[in-house]
């Protein structure tokens, strides 16, 4: 099971179980103290009454306490549904309920995110930090709990993918699928327990959840961060304890014009990572000059995991590329029907991986659509050249990616015209001046309205990232004589 | 000074909103919410990032809160207590 990356290590060599597994602040713990603090907190996820099979949510930012919760479940059988801390009520409703979660783990600083929750969908609630009588980190009971008899197909994580279909779709992940992901991603990357790992993604996506298990495989240490907020970042990269930093170009792009960096020595650093948005070659640049080293890109989805990381030596050149697949991982493009491609032919990229699901768990039609043969079709549209490297050119999937977060622009609209004086909208994608994707909603209103009412609608309802930066209220939306909103024409 | 200082600060919310700065009329005072600038964490930083670069500052996000990014009054206040 998942948690052996833990157990067994410290189980075969007693030394690992003094070295750091994770840094969250000014709080230290080894893996030995790690496993002590998740057996200690199965006992209380026991306690409730769970059982095996379940699926209990983790509402928690980056910390040790996500950490803790995600094994703790795992060790009884029980599937972890990580949530964004940005998800809001529509999104949270939608997630628990897809799920049938029962139980969401969180801490005091987001109850009033999920408290209205408790009555309309019969949540109970396990609280881990911020209140006076819950257990955590600090006063935790030594119990030690026997695990659960599991099997290595039993499922262990929910995740949601977006794209095309107005509605997020739901994954699952076995055991077995985690642990090929923790080992394709580690070998390829060649972390070992010496690296330190800087978790600024958040570890509740598939992104970041893939090299948080990861750098557990490798024995590596963790170091949590739960915003992103450029001086912790800049100061923990400077420590000379971090390796690896994985990140998104949004952040690279903030990192890189910064101003205040004289002084600080980022020489610690052998692999920064970008993904969740293709990488600007003037992003790639600017990091360099400014950090001294070259940004890679790591391709993946939630579906599949970890696909493909860009380890050329010559990144100069390849910088566009985000790479070769993962040990273990099988790439191919494919033409309309299907038929494989050659070298620099471009069509969809299709994944075969150890570390992927093999459906969707709530539409059928969905996962017959992207999962055949073995493959998953990505929607992502590419080629790959004669040394195997991978580049990805378009993509058939709809969505708009902000800053690596995604969103389908039907979820958008289904979502605005939820409100009574909206009568057409139509969602769509805009560049701004740095090149960033941005929401662009078109409505035409019942009466006038303000930019802030649409913005206070959405604000309870879901994630800020999916607010609308911009809108432009229309008195009409151009359409097609069978009345289709023409978003080409807006 | 004054009015150069607000006009640089037009210039970089205009550019956040792929407005061109000639056209982008908006008083003093008027919240600058109501046009999309600094709605989410994104944007916010966005918006920090051009006016540290435009005015040659150094500016903690963390410093940064709705009081500070109310209007162009209230930015100019901040950019002048960082000059």
């Amino acid at each position: 099971m998942i948690s052996d990356l833990l157990f067994k290590r410290i189980e075969i060599n007693k030394r690992a179980a003094e070295r750091n597994a994770v840094v969250d602040g000014n709080r230290s713990f080894t893996y030995g103290k790690l496993c002590k603090l998740i057996d200690s907190f199965g006992s209380v996820i026991r306690q409730q009454g769970i059982q095996k099979g379940e699926t209990v949510a983790i509402y928690l930012p980056n910390s040790v306490e996500f950490i803790i919760s995600f094994f703790a479940l795992s060790r009884l059988g029980v599937i972890s549904l990580p949530l964004n801390v940005t998800n809001r009520e529509t999104e949270l409703e939608y997630y628990l309920s897809t799920t049938g979660s029962r139980y969401v783990i969180t801490e005091g600083e987001y109850l009033s995110e999920i408290e209205g929750l408790k009555s309309s969908c019969d949540l109970k609630l396990i609280l881990v930090k911020g209140e006076s009588n819950c257990w955590s980190v600090e006063k935790m009971d030594e119990i030690s709990t026997s695990g659960t008899a599991i099997d290595e197909d039993d499922k262990v994580l929910y995740l949601f993918s977006t794209g095309s279909t107005g509605k997020p779709k739901c994954i699952s992940r076995t055991h077995a699928n985690l642990r090929a992901l923790a080992e394709n991603h580690t070998s390829t990357a060649g972390w070992n327990e010496d690296d330190g790992i800087l978790m600024a993604v958040p570890m509740s996506h598939t992104y970041g959840f893939g090299n948080f298990v990861s750098a557990i495989q490798a024995g590596a240490t963790i170091y949590t961060i739960a915003d992103f907020n450029r001086k912790e970042v800049t100061d923990i990269l400077s420590s000379g304890r971090i390796t690896t930093f994985p990140a998104v170009p949004f952040m690279l792009d903030m990192l890189s014009r910064s101003r205040n960096l004289s002084g600080k020595d980022f020489s610690s650093l052998k692999l920064v990572f970008s993904a969740g948005a293709p990488l600007a070659t003037r992003i790639f640049q600017d990091f360099k000059k400014n950090y001294g080293i070259y940004p890679r890109q790591l391709y993946g989805s939630s579906e599949t995991g970890v696909i493909s990381i860009n380890m050329s030596r010559d990144i100069e050149k390849k910088n566009r590329s985000v790479g070769r697949p993962v040990k273990n991982v099988e790439v191919k493009i494919v033409d309309n029907d299907g038929k494989e491609l050659t070298f620099g032919e471009e069509g969809e990229i299709i994944v075969k991986s150890p570390s992927m699901t093999s459906c969707y768990e709530n539409s059928d039609q969905e996962s017959e659509k992207s999962f055949r043969n073995g493959f998953y079709y990505t929607g992502d549209t590419g080629f790959i050249d004669d040394k195997g490297y991978i580049f990805i050119t378009g993509r058939k999937k709809l969505f708009i990616n902000i800053s690596g977060y995604k969103l389908d622009p039907v979820e958008l609209e289904q979502l605005l015209l939820e409100n009574k004086n909206i009568r057409e909208v139509a969602v769509k994608g805009e560049l701004n001046a740095s090149g960033q994707e941005i929401i662009k909603a078109f409505i035409v209103p019942e009466k006038t309205m303000k930019y802030s009412e649409i913005v206070d609608f959405c604000r309870s309802r879901i994630s800020e990232y999916k607010i609308p930066r911009i809108v432009e209220f229309r008195e009409s939306l151009p359409k097609s004589p069978t009345g289709k909103i023409l978003k080409a024409k807006l | 000074m004054s009015e150069e200082i607000k006009h640089r600060i037009i210039k970089v919310l205009s550019n956040q909103l792929n407005e061109k700065t000639e056209s982008f009329s908006l008083s003093d005072n008027e919240p600058l919410f109501e046009y999309g600038l600094g709605v989410d964490s994104v944007s916010t930083l966005e918006m920090i990032v051009a006016l540290e670069n435009e005015f040659n500052i150094d500016i903690d996000e963390s410093d940064i809160n709705a009081d500070v990014l109310y209007s162009i009054s209230t930015l100019e206040d901040y950019i002048k207590n960082h000059l």
